[in-house]
């Protein structure tokens, strides 16, 4: 099925060109030929970087070639050893509600600062964090357990403890340790409506998508009657209230809970476990293949191909079921294997790594100033972190992004920021291109100093002849082409 | 090549007739009858057809719904009566003049024969128009566009407003999506975005996903430019709600008026995943629902004679409340059809009753009329019709219920 779905979505592309022509008869002026879409492929240094961080910084390519590969995906995966100091002292300064508990959250004056501080944060890690592989399996996890931070008052304060005491202590640890957690914390027990789980009329989201979406999978063997008894299981599973010293803190409320013998996945689950029938349930869930399995198969279509390749989804799920769910042992899994390294162009970035990859690559700083229209932009393509109202998370394939709406507005974005028309964001060119003034060096220099790879030779020439149109110079078209770049398909693909 | 496709279909769809007779209904629609264009409204998170649509005369109903139930109608917050069985959520209220109009209806216990109680495989099964998860990845509205396509096709003739366009109109050629009108075009000077449009066709002149939509969206940037459809405001007295939904339902009117060559547009409503405190939630949407769509009714006008809008969901609720003051995932629910051309003033339906022996699995409204049906029996009347099995090809009995004359 995977491979037929690729075959379909090119094949409506070979389609939808055909008809094309006939569709665009009102357009002016078209291209004259259609064109190979393979681009010449990026070098693993550069594929590796582009799917394991926020965007390609010179510092970061210098290194990489400097350490090799496999030593700075290390360096990567020690994520503890690496130096943040500069990133968190920055939060710690500006961002205080990062650090708070549920009380002086719900102290706070203004409520909405919790998840807007959140959010900054998270954006703020993704730009500036040495710990980048960690950013992108905490973006990985926090959209595994997506809890949408505009639900309700509650969940807005608290899906800033779930980013710290759940997705961050985990996101390159043991996945059992990171679902028992997530079971545990308060904001997805509002977001999923477990909190009213009580005995006798059970609520059954929580246990359903406890199931579909955080570990079997829609498809993983699961019943009807496993819903609701998982549901009786987490009866009583819930969060202290006002008033109470356990406020926004996980409890158990014994009276809440259904006592009696219940049946999950073909086990038995014995009368009167109390709070031991859920995290049983955990186990269970932790433990079943079809969760190795579905784990993996995400993994694999973050890091290497919309349609993920069987045989390292399978590879994956032996490692998980060997591992017990070591997510750094998947990791390595994908980014030692021959699939990983012949997917070049088969991700497209989604609109937030697009935004952070285009500043990252210029070394321009995003400040407070600017951060408003930063946020407008990520808005119009739908793609604020914690914004996706259902609970299975953003969409991570090209199907979903490469919409009008969001091609335009990538666009725009480009064009707007080598124009130097974002409020509070200065681009400078002049750092990039060495005051160098031949077309054909400039384009050059420029592919690598900021797509980081070879373009075509009919690239090349486009590019070369943008520059050399006269009137406006050459010097000053350079912004142009960079945005032009930008926006072209070779900065597209993670 | 589209000619002989459509052929190809055509023969399809008459090979099979001879085998499975039942199944086959090939338009009986004029060939020189104009397409309607059609809305398909998707109301994502299961909305829940017992509460918007009450059965307030069925007993069951307020045995099964002790604290979330719409009272019958007469007293304060009771339902708005609509045949004397059924009534309407008081929230529904703006649609109660079109309804009586006869232009305006409801079909109750309606709904997927798929047994899924996962939003996001229901939601996508039903945006395909199939039962069974299979190898056809196109929407069933984008299946009728395949159809249809020919040279005289603008660009816009499929719209889905949002960030991104739905599954519902995934067919061969590109959807335009566009969160509004206004913000959809290049940002620059005059002079640069000549330049910029040119260099963009070149860049994407190739042939895979990315650069076929990149091109179609520079396509529609034109197209845009010359329509104007900005220079269309609502006509008098239709007031959208100033919500999302109400702003993007407003621009697909604008596009309409702007004869643009929108053929089929889609656009979705969310929030109806109502586990937990739900009646507050239903009140709020039902009421931007209704206003949203008669505000469309009203704008459009008379050219309601060649529009058909339709509403659906991708599963209904549990038939008995929980423990929160809401309800679990659940089965049938209900659709709105919306035309001049609809048989409307009328809650088709096929009551499958709310004893517990009616009830369907886990304790849900059984489903008793195919949602596929009623798009069927759309594309057969007010278009100029194809093969039901090519645009449902496992729906096993076709059985049009009349919805559309």
């Amino acid at each position: 099925m995977a491979i037929q779905r690729r075959s379909f979505i090119s094949n409506a592309a070979a389609m939808s060109a055909l008809l094309a022509t006939g569709i665009s008869t009102q357009t002016k002026s078209r291209a004259s030929t259609t064109r190979n879409s393979t681009l010449p492929a990026p070098d693993a240094d550069t594929l590796t970087l582009n799917r394991t961080t926020f965007g390609i910084t010179q510092a970061l390519k210098n290194k990489i070639r400097k350490v090799g590969r496999k030593r700075w995906l290390e360096s990567q995966m020690n994520w503890k050893d690496l130096d943040d100091t500069r990133t968190e002292a920055y939060l710690q300064k500006n961002m205080p509600t990062l650090y708070m508990s549920p009380q002086e959250l719900s102290n706070l004056e203004n409520k909405n600062q919790a998840a807007k501080q959140l959010v900054q944060a998270t954006v703020y890690r993704a730009m500036f964090s040495k710990r980048q592989l960690y950013e992108v399996m905490v973006e990985f996890w926090s959209n595994h357990f997506s809890i949408y931070i505009r639900d309700g008052r509650p969940v807005s304060l608290l899906k800033t403890i779930d980013d710290r005491e759940v997705i961050r202590p985990h996101a390159l640890g043991n996945f059992r340790e990171l679902l028992r957690a997530s079971s545990k914390s308060p904001a997805m027990l509002i977001y999923l409506d477990n909190h009213s789980n009580v005995a006798g009329t059970a609520n059954e989201n929580y246990a359903r998508e406890l199931m579909e979406l955080h570990s079997l999978g829609v498809n993983g063997g699961y019943t009807e009657t496993d819903v609701k008894e998982v549901a009786r299981c987490f009866t009583g599973w819930t969060v202290g209230r006002f008033g109470s010293p356990q406020l926004g803190k996980f409890i158990f409320a014994s009276t809440k809970h259904d006592q009696g013998q219940k049946s999950v996945l073909g086990t038995i689950i014995p009368a009167n476990g109390g709070m031991s029938d859920g995290e049983q349930v955990i186990d269970l869930l932790a433990s079943h293949p079809s969760t190795a399995k579905y784990i993996s198969t995400k993994l694999v279509r973050r890091f290497v191909a919309d349609e993920p390749p069987p045989s390292l989804v399978d590879q994956l799920t032996e490692t998980f079921i060997a591992t017990d769910g070591d997510i750094k042992a998947l990791l390595w899994d994908i980014f030692l294997s021959n699939e990983f390294l012949t997917s070049a162009d088969q991700k497209l970035k989604r609109p937030l790594e697009f935004m952070l990859s285009a500043m990252r690559t210029l070394d321009t700083i995003p400040s407070r100033q600017s951060s408003n229209y930063l946020r407008n932009i990520l808005f119009s393509m739908g793609h604020i972190p914690f914004n996706w109202t259902p609970p299975d998370g953003f969409p991570d394939a090209a199907e979903y992004w490469a919409s009008s709406n969001g091609l335009l507005t990538r666009w725009n974005y480009a064009t707007a920021l080598t124009g130097n028309r974002i409020p509070g964001l200065k681009f400078d060119y002049q750092t990039l291109t060495d005051n160098n003034r031949d077309p054909k060096t400039l384009v050059t220099i420029l592919a690598n100093r900021v797509l980081h790879r070879p373009l075509s030779n009919a690239d090349e020439m486009l590019f070369v002849r943008y520059l050399s149109r006269g009137k406006p110079s050459i010097q000053a078209r350079i912004p142009g082409l960079i945005g032009l770049m930008l926006a072209s398909n070779y900065f597209q693909y993670r | 090549m589209k000619l002989s496709r459509r052929h190809f279909f055509k023969l399809l769809g008459l090979g099979s007739a001879s085998v499975l007779a039942p199944r086959v209904l090939l338009a009986d629609s004029a060939l020189d009858k104009t397409d309607d264009i059609i809305i398909s409204v998707f109301l994502r998170g299961a909305a829940d057809g017992l509460n918007i649509v009450p059965p307030y005369a069925d007993p069951d109903y307020y045995r099964l719904r002790p604290k979330l139930n719409i009272a019958p109608p007469g007293g304060k917050g009771g339902a708005l009566d609509l045949d004397g069985f059924f009534g309407f959520h008081p929230g529904m209220e703006a649609l109660m003049s079109a309804y009586e109009d006869g232009e305006l209806a409801i079909i109750h216990a309606c709904g997927s024969p798929s047994a899924s109680h996962s939003h996001f495989e229901a939601q996508d099964l039903m945006e395909r128009g199939l039962i069974n998860p299979a190898d056809n990845f196109s929407g069933w509205l984008g299946r009728y566009l395949d159809y249809r396509m020919d040279d005289s096709f603008s660009v816009f003739h499929a719209v889905g407003m949002g960030n991104t366009a739905p599954r519902t109109l995934a067919h061969k050629a590109s959807t335009i999506s566009l969160s509004t009108i206004d913000s959809f075009s290049l940002l620059t000077s005059d002079e640069q975005k000549a330049e910029i449009e040119e260099m963009l066709r070149e860049l994407y002149a190739g042939t895979n996903m990315l650069e076929s939509r990149s091109i179609s969206t520079l396509d529609a940037l034109d197209a845009m430019a010359e329509a104007e459809p900005g220079q269309y405001p609502p006509e008098t007295g239709a007031r959208y709600p100033d919500t999302t939904f109400g702003r993007q339902l407003q621009a697909i009117g604008q596009l309409i008026r702007a004869d643009i060559g929108l053929r089929a547009g889609a656009i979705s409503l969310g929030g109806w995943d109502t586990h937990k405190d739900q009646a507050a939630t239903v009140d709020n949407l039902t009421t931007e629902l209704a206003l949203a769509l008669a505000a469309f009714d009203t704008d459009m006008g008379e050219n309601m004679h060649n529009i058909t809008l339709v509403t659906h969901t991708e599963f209904g609720r549990r038939a008995y409340e929980n423990g929160s003051a809401g309800t679990d995932h659940g089965h049938a629910s209900f659709m709105l059809a919306m035309g001049k051309n609809v048989n409307g003033g009328k809650v088709y339906n096929d009551w499958p009753g709310l004893r517990n022996q009616d009830l369907y699995g886990a304790g849900d409204l059984e489903v008793t009329i195919d949602y596929r049906n009623i798009l069927g029996e759309l594309i057969s009347k007010r278009t100029s019709g194809m093969s039901m099995v090519e645009l449902f090809p496992d729906l096993e009995q076709v059985q049009f219920p009349g919805v559309f004359s």
